[in-house]
C-alpha cells in the first residue's frame, strides 16, 4: 500500500497542470478571440478526465491542475489562470486562483472551472489524507538536490565532491548519495532530533557560511520535505519501491502566440503504474533562449521572436520535450513556384507560420552567394559581366553545376574537412602526412565519391600513410574514446562526450553505450609508427563504470557479435551506411543545409538529439532520404540546396520577416571564413597571399592544414580552425574587436592596398578613365555594377587635394593612388563585402 | 610618438554622429557578449553579485598582473633566509621592510619602502617544475593536464584569467575587456605557452595582445598605430567615407553576424580616434621624472602604460617580464637564472623589477587609484634553496612567493611560510586555483559562477578555488 496512486509527494507534488495561454496584450484586447467554447481539464495524457477520477493521498498533497479551453478555431489554448474555480462539497480539497490544488480531508469532491458561461468538472478522491506516508530518498529527495544544483559539475557533483562532501552527478547514483549524505557524516550533516539544525537544512538556507551561497529558501516546500526526511530517520526507500519508468510531460506541443504563456505539466510515471505530478521538481531548459523563457516552476513564456522551441524538462535522468510553434501570423500571399522538394516543405512551414518570404535575389547576389559557397570564392569581374550577359533562363543551375566541376569546389570542401578530420601539424615532419590526406579529401571531392565510401575509408583505414592517406585520422585521433567521440560527433551528429563519466544529461546514452561504441575501435593498432592493422581478437572495452567488458553496440543496436577475425570498424561503418540508420544521413544533409544557409535545422549542426528538435523535421527527414537514395551523392545535395528558390530568397528583408532566424525566410548573412576573405581581399586589391614555404599563388582555401595559421595573424583572428577537435564550433564565425582592427589599420592590410603591382596602382595610370576602374572594383568586390551615386562618391574622393602630414600638396599621381587606396580600403571594410549575403 | 593631441576638428566629429552612434550601439565595454552562449556563462557566474555579501567583492575596479615569466628566485626578493647556510641564502642579505618585522632581499630596497602597501604570499605552491605548464596553472587557476615542457596552446585550454575578466566582467569604460603587454609569454626558442587565451571559452574572448616597445619614441602597436603611410587626416577620410557606404547596406541585409561585427568595428574607431583612448597610449604625456623613476627600460615604461591602459578604464592588464633582444637562444632568459642568479638578480632584474614596482604603488597611492587597484606580481614557480654549480638557481614548484597589494587588501602581512630552506610550504601553503579565486572575487567575478563551453557544458570558473580570506576578509 505504501506508494499507491499519486502524490508520493505529500507537500512536493506540483501539477497537473494547467495550459495558460495569455496572449499578447494586443490580442487580449480582442476578447472574442480569447473566449474559449470548451473547457477541459488534463490530467495524465491518455487519460479522460471527464470519466476518469483524480485519486490523490497523503497528507499535504497539492496538485497542479491545468485547464486547455478549445477556440473556436480549433485551437487549444492554457486557460489555468483564467478560470474561476469552485470546489464541492468544501473540507476535501481546496484550488488556488493558479489551479494549485491542495488536499484537505478524505472524501471525494468536484472540482468546477469556469470561465464565459463554459464550463469543465473534475473528480478528485482523496484518501489518508492525515497520513504522513514514507519519503523514498532517490525518488523524492535526490530531485532537490538536482533542481537546486547541489549535484552539478561545478560543486558537489564533481568527482572529488565539494568541501568533503560528495554527490553523484546530477543524482545518476542515488545510492551512492545516500551513502556519502546518511552514512558517511552520520551525526554531522544530519540530526533527527533537530531536524532544523541539519548542516544539509542550514547550508542550504546558508544560515551557516556555504560557499554555495543559498540554495533552498526557509519553509519552501523542497525545504519542509528535506526537514520530513531527517524527522522520519532519513529513510532510503526499499529495493521494491518504484522507480521512475517515464516522464510525462503535458501539453507535448502547442501552437501559441508572440507573448503567449503555457504552464506545462510534468508527471513521473513509475513502474508500478503509479503517475507522481513532479512539475516544480523537474528542471526546464529552451532550447532557443531568443523565442521562449522558462520560469522553474514550468511556466513557458514566449517573447518576441516567431520560431519553433523546444523546451527540455529533467527529472530524474530522464527528459522529454514540450514543443511550441510561436508563428508570425502575417499573410503570406503568393510563393514562387517550388523548384523542387525543398521549396514545398519549407513554403509549407512559411504558410504555417505566416512567415511571408523575401523576393528571390538578383543575378549578381546569387553569383556571388553561390561561388562562395561552392568554391571558397568571389568571382573575378570578368565572371560577373559574362554572367550578367547570359539570357539563358537556366543560366543559375549552369553555374552551380561549373562551379561543382571546378578544382576550387574540392579544395574548399577539403579544407572543411580536413579540419574536422583533425589535419593537424604538431611536429614539422608531419607535413608529408598533412599534405597527403588533404589532397586525398580534395580529390575524393572531385571525384564525387559516395559520402559512405569517403568516411569508411576514413574509419575503417589501415594500411601505411604513404598508401593509404586517411590513417592519417588515426595519427591524430589516437584513443578509442577520442575515435568513437570524433566518429558520434562528426558522423552520427551526437554528442557521447558525457557519457564517459556519467548517463548523458540530456540523452539516453549511458556509459554502457558509450564503451560499447569504443568497443568498436579496441582492435586497432600502430605497427610501427605509420601502419595501422586491425589486429585479430574479440573486440570489447571495459565499461570504466561496471569494470565489466562489453562487446560493440553501436547507438541503440544492442551488443553485436563479431568473429574475432573480422574487423569490428567494418560492422560500424556497414551500420552507419545503412539506409535506415537515423543518425548518418541526417547529420550530413543538416551540416550542409547549415554550411550554405548559414544556419542548421538543427543547431548546433552536431548536437542533433530528441530533446533539440529540427525546426523542419519533414525537410531534414527528405533531405536526408534523397540523399541515401541517391547514393550519398554530395554534388547531388549541394544541386539540390542551391537550386532551390529557398537558397536564392534575398537577404532583404520585407515588412514582416526582419525577425525570422529559423524558417528560411531569407537569406541569412554570414561573414566570409577566414580563408575566403583573406584570398578576396588578396584578389580585390591583387597582391599575393605569401605563405611560408609555398608559391605565392596558393590560396587560403587551398592550405592543408592548421600550420599555416601561426604565422598568419589574418587567419588566427578571423577563426580560422586549428583542427584540434571534430566540433564545427572551432571555426568560429564571432565578430572581435581585434578584427575590426586588423581590417580597418593593420599594417599588412596597407602593404596589400598600396603594393606596386596592386588594384590602386594599376587603377591610379589606367588609361580607361575613373569610371572604368570603379566599375571594376565594384564587380570584383561585390559581383555587382556600382549605381550613380556610389560612382559619385568615389569620383568626388578621388577629385579630392591631398595634402601630406606636413600639409604640402602631394603630387597628383601619387594622390590619386592614395585615394584609389582608401577607397579600396573603404570597400574592404565594408559589410557588403565582407558577408555573404 | 604616433598619436598625437587631436585638432578641434576631429573632436567634432567624434562629438557629433560616430559618438552617438557609439551609444546607441550599445556603448562601451559590453564586448558583444550578445554573441556567445557565454551570456548564459554571465548571468550564473554571478557578475555583480557578491559572493556571499561580502564587501570586498568587486572592490577592485581594475587589475595590473606583473607576470615575472622565467621564474623568480623567492630567497633574493620576497622570502629571504638570512639564517640558512650559504648554499642557500646566497650571497644577499636581508633587508627590514616599511613593516616591522617584514624582510626583503636587498635587492629589493624601493619595494621594502612599499611593503605596508602589500601582501606577500610566502607559500605559493604548484609542484610543477615546466615554466609552460607550472605558468599554465598560476595564469588560469586550472591544472595541465601534463607536466612536461613545451605543450603547445590548444583550444581544450582552461581559460587565462585575464580572458576570463575580460569576458565576464570588461570595464564599461574602456572599448578593450583585457590586455596583455608587450609580448605574450614563450619559452625559448618562441615557442608560446598555453594558458594565455580565451581557451575553451572560444578565440572571441582572447584578451587583446598589445605588442609593443613602450621605450621606443614612436609608440607602434600593431593594429592600433595607424601604418606610417596613413596620415591621420587620411584616416579621417577613410572613416567617412566607410560611413557613407555602409550606410546604404545597413538599411537593407542584417543579421546578428552584421550587429555584432558593426559593434565591433564602433569599438575599433573608438580607439582609433576617441581622445580618451588615444591619450591613453600618449605614454609620453607623462613626465620625464616620472617616466624615469618607472624605469626607462622595456618592463618599467609597459608598466607605466599598463597604468594608463588602467586608468583609461581597461580592467585587466597583464605585463609580462619582456624579452631581451637576442636572448631567445641563450639558457638563461628572463628570471630564468640556471646560472650567476646573483650576477643576473643584482644586475638586470631587481633593479628594474624593484624600481618600477615600487613607483607603481606609489603612484597609484598618490593619485588615490590604489584603493581601487589590484597589484598581483607573480612568476611560473620560485628557484631551488640550492645554488647550482653555475651559480644558478634551477626550477622550484614546491614554494615560492607572490605579492599582491591594493584594493582594499590589508597591506604589511605576510600569507603563509616557507621552511627554513624556502624548500617546501611550512604553513598555510596556497594554491593556483586559490589565488585565482582571489582576484576573481575582488575583480567582481563570482568564484564559483560558471560558463558554458562550445559543446555546451558547464565549466567552473575556477577548479574550487576559495578566495584566501586574508585578502577578501569574510
Amino acid at each position: 500500500m505504501k506508494n499507491a496512486l499519486l502524490n508520493r509527494f505529500p507537500l512536493y507534488s506540483g501539477i497537473a497542470a494547467f495550459f495558460l495561454q495569455t496572449f499578447c496584450s494586443g490580442l487580449a484586447a480582442n476578447t472574442a478571440v480569447l473566449t474559449p467554447v470548451s473547457l477541459n481539464f488534463e490530467t495524465v495524457s491518455g487519460v479522460d478526465s471527464k470519466t476518469t477520477p483524480l485519486k490523490l493521498r497523503g497528507k499535504g498533497t497539492r496538485f497542479q491542475l491545468l485547464v486547455s479551453g478549445g477556440m473556436a478555431d480549433g485551437g487549444l489554448r492554457d486557460c489555468t489562470n483564467a478560470v474561476q474555480y469552485t470546489v464541492a462539497p468544501a473540507g476535501i480539497v481546496e484550488v488556488s486562483e493558479k489551479g494549485l490544488l491542495s488536499v484537505l480531508g478524505d472524501g471525494v469532491a468536484r472540482v468546477r472551472a469556469s470561465q464565459g458561461g463554459r464550463a469543465a468538472e473534475l473528480e478528485v478522491q482523496v484518501s489518508e489524507a492525515g497520513e504522513e506516508l514514507p519519503i523514498n530518498f532517490a525518488n523524492q529527495i535526490v530531485p532537490i538536490f538536482t533542481k537546486a544544483s547541489c549535484n552539478s559539475g561545478g560543486c558537489h557533483g564533481k568527482a572529488a565532491g565539494q568541501n568533503g562532501f560528495r554527490l553523484s552527478l546530477l543524482g545518476f547514483e542515488p545510492a551512492e548519495d545516500y551513502e556519502h549524505l546518511v552514512k558517511e557524516a552520520r551525526g554531522r550533516r544530519l540530526f533527527p532530533a533537530s531536524p532544523e539544525n541539519s548542516l544539509l537544512l542550514t547550508k542550504g538556507v546558508a544560515s551557516v557560511p556555504h560557499g554555495g551561497g543559498k540554495r533552498l529558501e526557509v519553509d519552501s516546500d523542497d525545504y519542509r520535505l528535506l526537514l520530513r526526511w531527517v524527522a522520519q530517520g532519513m529513510p532510503e526507500g526499499s529495493a521494491s519501491d518504484p522507480t521512475v519508468a517515464r516522464l510525462d510531460v503535458l501539453p507535448s506541443k502547442r501552437r501559441m502566440a508572440l507573448d503567449g504563456e503555457q504552464q506545462l505539466a510534468v508527471r513521473a510515471v513509475y513502474t508500478d503504474g503509479s503517475v507522481q505530478d513532479v512539475t516544480r521538481s523537474a528542471l526546464f531548459e529552451p532550447n532557443d533562449k531568443a523565442v521562449a523563457s522558462v520560469g522553474e516552476e514550468g511556466l513557458v513564456s514566449m517573447l518576441k521572436q516567431p520560431g519553433d522551441v523546444a523546451v527540455m524538462v529533467r527529472y530524474q535522468g530522464k527528459a522529454v520535450v514540450f514543443n511550441a510553434t510561436v508563428p508570425l501570423g502575417a499573410p503570406v500571399g503568393e510563393l514562387p513556384a517550388p523548384a523542387n522538394d525543398i521549396d514545398r516543405l519549407v513554403f509549407a512551414k512559411l504558410r504555417e507560420m505566416g512567415m511571408p518570404p523575401s523576393g528571390v535575389c538578383d543575378d549578381a547576389t546569387f553569383l556571388r552567394r553561390v561561388s562562395v559557397d561552392i568554391a571558397g570564392r568571389l568571382p573575378s569581374a570578368s565572371e560577373a559581366e559574362r554572367f550578367f550577359a547570359d539570357n539563358d533562363p537556366a543560366k543559375r543551375s549552369k553555374l552551380v553545376n561549373t562551379l561543382l566541376d571546378s578544382p576550387e569546389y574540392a579544395d574548399f570542401f577539403a579544407s572543411q574537412w580536413s579540419a574536422l578530420l583533425r589535419n593537424k601539424r604538431t611536429r614539422p615532419q608531419d607535413a608529408p602526412m598533412n599534405f597527403a590526406f588533404y589532397t586525398w579529401l580534395s580529390d575524393s571531392l572531385r571525384a564525387n565519391k559516395p559520402y559512405d565510401q569517403l568516411a569508411r575509408e576514413v574509419l575503417a583505414a589501415s594500411g601505411s600513410l604513404q598508401d593509404n592517406p586517411p590513417v592519417a585520422w588515426y595519427k591524430q585521433v589516437k584513443e578509442p574514446q577520442a575515435q568513437l567521440e570524433d566518429t558520434a560527433q562528426l558522423f552520427l551528429g551526437t554528442r557521447l562526450q558525457c557519457a564517459q563519466c556519467h548517463h548523458h544529461p540530456f540523452e539516453k546514452w549511458s556509459q554502457n553505450d558509450y564503451y560499447s561504441f569504443a568497443a568498436f575501435f579496441s582492435q586497432v593498432r600502430f605497427k610501427g609508427p605509420e601502419t595501422l592493422l586491425h589486429r585479430r581478437g574479440l573486440a570489447t572495452a571495459l565499461n570504466k563504470k561496471t569494470k565489466l567488458q562489453v562487446k560493440p553496440a553501436a547507438l541503440g543496436t544492442g551488443p553485436l557479435e563479431i568473429a574475432p577475425d573480422e574487423d569490428p570498424r567494418l560492422r560500424l561503418v556497414e551500420w552507419m551506411r545503412d539506409r535506415e540508420n537515423p543518425f548518418f544521413a541526417k547529420t550530413l544533409v543538416n551540416r550542409y543545409w547549415k554550411h550554405f544557409l548559414n544556419r542548421g535545422l538543427v543547431e548546433p549542426e552536431d548536437d542533433m538529439r530528441d530533446t533539440n528538435p529540427p525546426s523542419n523535421p519533414e525537410l531534414l527527414d527528405t533531405l536526408a532520404r534523397r540523399f541515401v537514395e541517391s547514393g550519398f551523392d554530395l554534388k547531388a545535395l549541394i544541386r539540390d540546396i542551391t537550386n532551390s528558390t529557398t537558397y536564392q530568397f534575398s537577404a532583404i528583408p520585407n515588412a514582416h520577416n526582419q525577425a525570422d532566424r529559423q524558417n528560411f525566410s531569407r537569406y541569412y548573412p554570414k561573414r566570409l571564413q577566414a580563408e575566403v576573405l583573406y584570398d578576396g581581399i588578396s584578389a580585390v586589391t591583387r597582391s599575393k597571399s605569401g605563405f611560408a614555404g609555398l608559391p605565392s599563388e596558393v590560396r587560403a582555401i587551398s592550405l592543408p592544414d592548421n600550420s599555416f595559421n601561426k604565422d598568419s595573424y589574418f587567419l588566427t583572428v578571423f577563426g580560422r580552425p586549428e583542427s584540434s577537435s571534430a566540433c564545427a564550433c572551432e571555426r568560429t564565425q564571432d565578430a572581435s574587436l581585434a578584427q575590426a582592427l586588423h581590417l580597418l589599420n593593420a599594417k599588412t592590410i596597407q602593404e596589400k592596398l598600396a603594393a606596386d603591382t596592386g588594384s590602386a596602382a594599376q587603377w591610379a595610370s589606367d588609361q580607361r578613365g575613373d569610371e572604368a576602374a570603379i566599375r571594376e572594383l565594384y564587380l570584383g568586390a561585390y559581383s555587382r555594377l556600382p549605381d550613380a551615386g556610389e560612382v559619385e562618391v568615389a569620383r568626388a574622393h578621388l577629385a579630392k587635394k591631398r595634402i601630406d602630414a606636413a600639409g604640402n600638396p602631394i603630387p597628383p599621381e601619387l594622390a590619386r593612388r592614395q585615394a584609389y587606396e582608401d577607397i579600396l580600403w573603404v570597400v574592404l571594410n565594408t559589410k557588403e563585402f565582407l558577408f555573404n549575403h | 610618438m604616433d598619436f598625437p593631441p587631436q585638432s578641434s576638428a576631429r573632436r567634432a566629429f567624434l562629438g557629433g554622429v560616430s559618438r552617438r552612434e557609439w551609444l546607441r550601439m550599445g556603448g562601451l565595454g559590453t564586448l558583444g557578449l550578445s554573441l556567445s552562449g557565454l551570456l548564459n556563462g554571465r548571468a550564473r557566474a554571478g557578475v555583480g553579485v557578491g559572493a556571499g555579501g561580502s564587501s570586498s567583492f568587486g572592490r577592485a575596479k581594475s587589475c595590473i598582473l606583473i607576470f615575472m615569466s622565467g621564474g623568480p628566485p623567492q630567497h633574493e626578493t620576497f622570502d629571504p633566509k638570512p639564517e640558512a647556510p650559504i648554499e642557500i641564502r646566497g650571497t644577499f642579505c636581508s633587508l627590514p621592510t616599511s613593516v616591522p618585522g617584514m624582510h626583503f632581499s636587498e635587492t629589493l630596497p624601493y619595494t621594502a619602502r612599499m611593503a605596508h602597501h602589500m601582501a606577500v604570499i610566502r607559500s605559493m605552491t604548484t609542484e610543477i617544475n615546466s615554466h609552460s605548464t607550472g605558468g599554465y596553472y598560476m595564469l588560469t587557476g586550472y591544472k595541465h593536464s601534463s607536466k612536461a615542457e613545451n605543450m603547445p596552446p590548444d583550444a581544450s585550454d582552461w581559460p587565462s584569467i585575464a580572458a576570463v575578466v575580460g569576458a565576464l566582467n570588461p570595464g564599461d569604460r574602456s572599448p578593450m575587456g583585457s590586455v596583455v603587454l608587450p609580448e605574450p609569454v614563450h619559452n625559448n626558442p618562441n615557442i608560446l605557452w598555453p594558458g594565455q587565451n580565451g581557451g575553451l571559452m572560444g578565440p572571441t574572448w582572447h584578451p587583446h595582445v598589445l605588442k609593443c616597445d613602450p621605450t621606443q619614441a614612436r609608440l607602434h602597436i600593431e593594429g592600433l598605430t595607424r601604418p606610417e603611410e596613413v596620415s591621420e587626416v587620411r584616416l579621417h577620410e577613410r572613416t567617412d567615407l566607410l560611413e557613407q557606404m555602409n550606410a546604404s547596406f545597413l538599411r537593407q541585409a542584417q543579421s546578428p553576424g552584421m550587429v555584432d561585427f558593426d559593434r565591433m568595428q564602433q569599438k575599433a574607431f573608438e580607439l582609433l580616434h576617441s581622445d580618451k583612448s588615444r591619450e591613453a597610449f600618449q605614454i609620453q604625456r607623462e613626465p620625464d621624472a616620472l617616466r624615469d623613476r618607472y624605469g626607462r627600460h622595456k618592463f618599467g615604461q609597459s608598466v607605466l602604460l599598463a597604468r594608463r591602459l588602467v586608468e583609461a578604464g581597461v580592467r585587466l592588464v597583464q605585463v609580462n617580464w619582456p624579452r631581451e633582444e637576442g636572448d631567445t637562444t641563450i639558457g638563461n632568459p628572463l628570471w630564468d637564472t640556471h646560472s650567476k642568479n646573483a650576477e643576473r638578480v643584482r644586475g638586470v632584474l631587481c633593479p628594474q623589477f624593484d624600481r618600477s614596482y615600487a613607483t607603481l604603488l606609489e603612484d597609484l597611492h598618490e593619485s588615490g587609484l590604489l584603493d581601487e587597484t589590484l597589484v598581483v606580481v607573480m612568476g611560473e614557480f620560485g628557484r631551488s634553496p640550492k645554488i647550482n654549480a653555475s651559480g644558478g638557481r634551477d626550477h622550484w614548484g614546491q614554494v615560492f612567493s607572490v605579492a599582491l597589494a591594493g584594493a582594499g587588501i590589508v597591506g604589511g602581512q605576510v600569507i603563509g611560510s616557507s621552511d627554513r630552506i624556502g624548500g617546501t610550504p611550512e604553513s598555510r601553503p596556497v594554491r593556483p586555483p586559490d589565488l585565482a579565486a582571489t582576484m576573481f572575487h575582488l575583480l567582481g567575478v563570482n568564484p564559483g559562477g560558471e560558463f558554458i563551453d562550445p559543446l555546451g557544458r558547464p565549466r567552473m570558473i575556477t577548479d574550487a578555488g576559495v578566495a584566501l580570506r586574508e585578502l577578501v576578509g569574510t
